[in-house]
């Protein structure tokens, strides 16, 4: 059957614009503080600022007369907001503990001691800022390291030595590696805490009531509306379809908007208890505070290799700070862990992991989720084993990497459930070829003699990483109306990536009709109940096969169905623009909207749910990023030049919406690489909880990004889609800190603690000022 | 009870009037007594431009001022900026440069777009730059956002339609 493209739309893989944007750019687009609800009240909480402390004094009287007050509740007040949030992970060997909404025993700056209910936010504030609280502060707990070690404090009194979880992964024999090695290197890394900087502060509203069975309905700003439900109808006892989560337009989410909340419990108990809808919305301050965080790891790790550059082995120990609670598994320092084999070949490795309680804000996986982590290790290992054995970096990465011919690759790295990690396809000898053509890397290298002669400090960095992508299952629901309107729904939320359009383009092109007049529905829990979650660079993946296959199972039927009806062979119809006509007869025709109607009234409607969920459904992307920054010696400031990406993600469905999410990434690795960084007092205050303080880059700090495309199709899926979300990301945070180090290669720096500050490398460049004013001076350097 | 007072002011070419606590932000005066939403809170620390509104033709940041002070002034947002339903050259300008992901910026940087474009017709990419200092955008990396600046500022010329 015959498909004229020219008439449908663009097909997969057209640089389509966005079909949300007109409602965007009108101002038109609600996200969860827009969406009307008539008589919804303010929801106020109030937090403890502190790291660790025991709730001595509760009174909320005062609170209680304040005008426009609907209620005023401690933990006491309303069970559920007592009980710690239900479990959503129960692995075993893993001690998950969650928070509750309302506590009496703050375990983090942020837990929540009492909320407030107003009809009005601001009276909701000042209500909150009439609670009395009087607390008994104890010492925080803030070093992973000393929390693990016997007879330290608790954060929870039933996990021993603070520890959540354990895990390791081994191949190969790694002491007979570094025993033959001719040379090893042992490094230890740091990282900071980060916040995802999402430009909309969280936020939820919640109403009782609905249709079909619905008893509760909530709006909540997530990438992961069915964790939501999943996670409140447990808490309030009620089963998961008496519960509807809608998720608006979304400002951002970088992973923390992907976990479950206590917010989301407490406004939805309290919608339940006071029988009217309400509505919380985070004050930045208050994001910055309770938002799940990014990155503290500490890693050491170990490599060992012949004086020709070849990898021989690998040993990692990783101690992964998960703050006060764990919502988020141990899928970061798996992540972590999983990213240390990279796209070489290593015949040998162990990885060890350990993931630690702290009195701080909990842990979550943010853009790279772990990835970025194991690549940042890798990637500066290489670099300085290639600054060791004085072989260029871009060389070395040459001599250790995988093929394409080598493809599918197994690792033998054992995976935490079962089975190795297969790359299936990918190609990182041809990615960093196109990286280090685009960055133009011989001319940097050549460059650099007669700059630093001048006084002028600019360095090269490359990265060269394998990334995983998808995981989970994903529904999508494809249904034609006698209209011959299309609807597509899938599971998971939208949060910038333009899924509205990517999706109406697979499904545009299966069905023949103009992706415009797709009608989207997403995050919708009752409209399809079925995705994991729009995290983990999956949903490309997992919601376009998905979309694929459903739209495909529809045409099929309605091809089988107009070919009766027009009565001809299925070969001899084309469709085009929604109609079905023959070829050599113009005239017979229907309508794809025609044909649902006959199959609606033969009892079979034109619609079908599919749900993919593939037993091996994670797909290995690639990428390699180069970068030319400059260091001023006097500030220590880096201004990042120029910057390139070549990446595979497989199958592109829209290169241009694929492209942003390749800039965004970088604009995040490159933030997370030169500044952002939680900090907290020695009482577990949060010092940066403001835009002022917690510095995300700015217009003038991220340079073009230019994108080389080099797709190798995925062999784990049958649209050959593979993840694109993180990459940038991933790449950014390497090889921004490759290219600081080679910029100030005189000084070998080994900057292996994130974020890398100016103030750091004003002080180490102090060598390269002296012996500048020297040789100004007519002295001998 | 804190006294309500009267701010009259002009919101996209009408006049409105609202009565409002003298603490009452104009961006929530905006928001919630004037139902118009597409001006965002993005912090109330006057950071992140998801707040930027023109108030007399400048923009401002409304999370950081107080609606009292919009009294008798002319206030544009974004829902402004559409004429009869049909899209200002910069907000085509958005649409076709991919210069949205998710949309919270979008309002703010739209109209510091149309304040700048208005003093600087054709702005170059250094000047685009300094002029977005105080949007935050946290998905696109900027590099679209600053194309499609300098592409409205090619659309209103041809256009004619400055605003």
């Amino acid at each position: 059957m015959y498909m004229d493209s020219s008439t449908q739309g663009p097909p997969v893989g057209a640089r389509l614009n966005r079909l949300e944007d007109p409602d965007f750019v009108r101002g038109a687009a609600h996200f969860v503080g827009d969406v009307p609800l008539p008589g919804a009240l303010s929801v106020a909480f109030v937090r403890c600022p502190v790291g660790r402390a025991h709730v001595r004094v509760l009174s909320l009287d005062r609170a209680r007369g304040m005008p426009g007050v609907a209620a005023v509740l401690g933990p006491r007040d309303l069970p559920v907001l007592a009980r710690p949030m239900p479990p959503m992970n129960q692995e075993p060997n893993v001690a998950e503990r969650t928070p509750c909404p309302l506590t009496d025993e703050v375990r983090c700056a942020g837990d929540a001691v009492a909320v407030v209910v107003a009809d009005d936010p601001y009276r909701a504030a000042d209500a909150a800022a009439a609670v009395d609280v009087a607390y008994d502060e104890l010492p925080v707990i803030m070093d992973p390291r000393q929390a693990s070690q016997d007879g330290a404090p608790l954060v929870h009194t039933d996990v021993p030595n603070n520890i959540a979880g354990r895990f390791g992964f081994a191949m190969g024999d790694v002491e007979a590696a570094f025993a033959r090695a001719d040379v090893t290197l042992s490094e230890r890394f740091t990282s900071s805490q980060v916040y995802n900087a999402a430009l909309e502060p969280r936020g939820v509203a919640a109403s009782p009531g609905g249709e079909d069975g619905v008893t509760l309905t909530l709006w909540v700003s997530t990438q992961a509306p069915q964790v939501v439900r999943r996670s409140v109808a447990r808490a309030l006892g009620l089963r998961t379809n008496e519960v509807r989560v809608v998720t608006p337009y979304v400002g951002g989410g970088f992973g923390p908007k992907g976990r479950p909340y206590p917010e989301e419990i407490a406004v939805a108990a309290l919608a339940r208890h006071l029988g009217r809808p309400c509505r919380w919305e985070a004050t930045r301050r208050e994001d910055f505070l309770t938002t799940y965080r990014g990155h503290g790891l500490h890693i050491d790790a170990e490599v060992a290799a012949q004086l020709d550059g070849t990898l021989l082995g690998l040993r990692a120990h990783i101690l992964q700070d998960v703050g006060a609670y764990l919502l988020a598994a141990l899928i970061v320092p798996q992540y972590a862990a999983e990213h240390l084999v990279g796209p070489y070949h290593l015949p040998a490795a162990d990885v060890q992991a350990v993931a630690v309680y702290t009195d701080k804000g909990a842990l979550s996986p943010v853009r790279g989720g772990g990835r970025e982590q194991g690549v940042f290790v890798l990637e500066r290992l290489m670099d300085h084993l290639a600054r060791r054995l004085e072989i260029d970096p871009v060389e070395l990465r040459r001599r250790n990497a995988l093929r394409a011919e080598e493809f599918p690759h197994d690792t033998r790295y054992p995976k935490r459930y079962g089975g190795t990690i297969v790359y299936d396809s990918g190609d990182p000898c041809g990615l960093l070829d196109q990286a280090v053509d685009a960055i133009d890397y011989e001319a940097a290298r050549r460059a650099q003699e007669d700059e630093r002669a001048a006084g002028v400090y600019r360095g090269v960095g490359v990265s060269l990483f394998m990334e995983s992508t998808a995981m989970g299952k994903e529904g999508a629901r494809v249904e034609v109306a006698d209209d011959g309107a299309v609807t597509l729904a899938v599971g998971s939320a939208d949060t910038g990536q333009g899924h509205r359009t990517t999706m109406s383009q697979i499904c545009a092109a299966e069905l023949g009709v103009p992706p415009e007049r797709i009608h989207f529905i997403s995050g919708d829990t009752q409209a399809m109940g079925v995705g994991t979650g729009t995290f983990a660079s999956r949903f490309a993946v997992m919601a376009g096969n998905a979309t694929a296959l459903a739209a495909r199972e529809v045409l099929q039927r309605a091809v089988a169905l107009a070919s009766e009806l027009l009565d001809v062979t299925p070969q001899a119809l084309e469709v085009s623009d929604g109609v079905f006509h023959v070829g050599t007869e113009p005239d017979r025709k229907i309508t794809l909207g025609e044909v649902a109607r006959r199959a609606r009234e033969a009892d079979v409607p034109l619609m079908t749910t599919h749900v993919f969920a593939p037993e091996a459904a994670t797909t290995y992307a690639g990428g390699a990023h180069a970068a030319v920054v400059r260091v001023d010696v006097e500030t220590g400031v880096v201004t990042v030049e120029r910057y390139v990406v070549a990446h595979d993600s497989g199958t592109m469905i829209n290169p241009t919406v694929l492209e942003g999410q390749l800039c965004g990434g970088v604009a995040i690795g490159l933030g997370e690489a030169l500044g952002e960084m939680i900090v907290c007092d020695a009482r577990g205050q949060l010092l940066t909880d403001s835009f002022h303080r917690y510095v995300v880059p700015r217009a003038g700090g991220v340079p073009r990004v230019a994108v080389r495309h080099h797709p190798c199709p995925s062999r784990n899926n049958p649209e050959g889609i593979k993840g694109v979300g993180e990459n940038g990301t991933i790449g950014g945070l390497a090889t921004i800190v490759a290219a600081v180090e080679d910029a100030l290669a005189p000084l070998a720096l080994s900057l292996n603690d994130l974020p890398v500050r100016s103030q750091e490398l004003a002080a180490a460049s102090e060598l390269l000022r002296k012996r500048a004013s020297a040789l100004a001076h007519g002295g001998v350097a | 009870m804190t006294e309500l007072r009267e701010v009259s002011l002009t919101v996209n070419g009408t006049a409105r009037r609202v009565r409002i606590e003298p603490r009452r932000l104009l961006v929530h005066c905006l928001r919630n007594d004037l139902g118009l939403t597409g001006t965002h809170v993005g912090c109330d620390t006057a950071d992140c431009g998801a707040c930027v509104v023109l108030l007399d033709g400048r923009a401002v940041k409304s999370c950081n001022l107080l609606a009292l002070q919009a009294d008798g002034a002319a206030v544009s947002t974004v829902e402004g900026l559409a004429r009869d339903g049909e899209l200002h050259p910069i907000q085509r300008a958005f649409v076709e440069k991919h210069a949205v992901q998710c949309g919270f910026c979008t309002p703010g940087m739209l109209m510091l777009a149309s304040a700048l474009l208005r003093r600087s017709p054709h702005p170059d990419e250094a000047e685009i730059r300094r002029a977005l200092y105080g949007n935050l955008c946290r998905c696109t990396g900027y590099q679209n956002i600053v194309d499609a600046i300098r592409y409205a500022g090619e659309l209103v010329a041809e256009t004619g339609r400055a605003r």
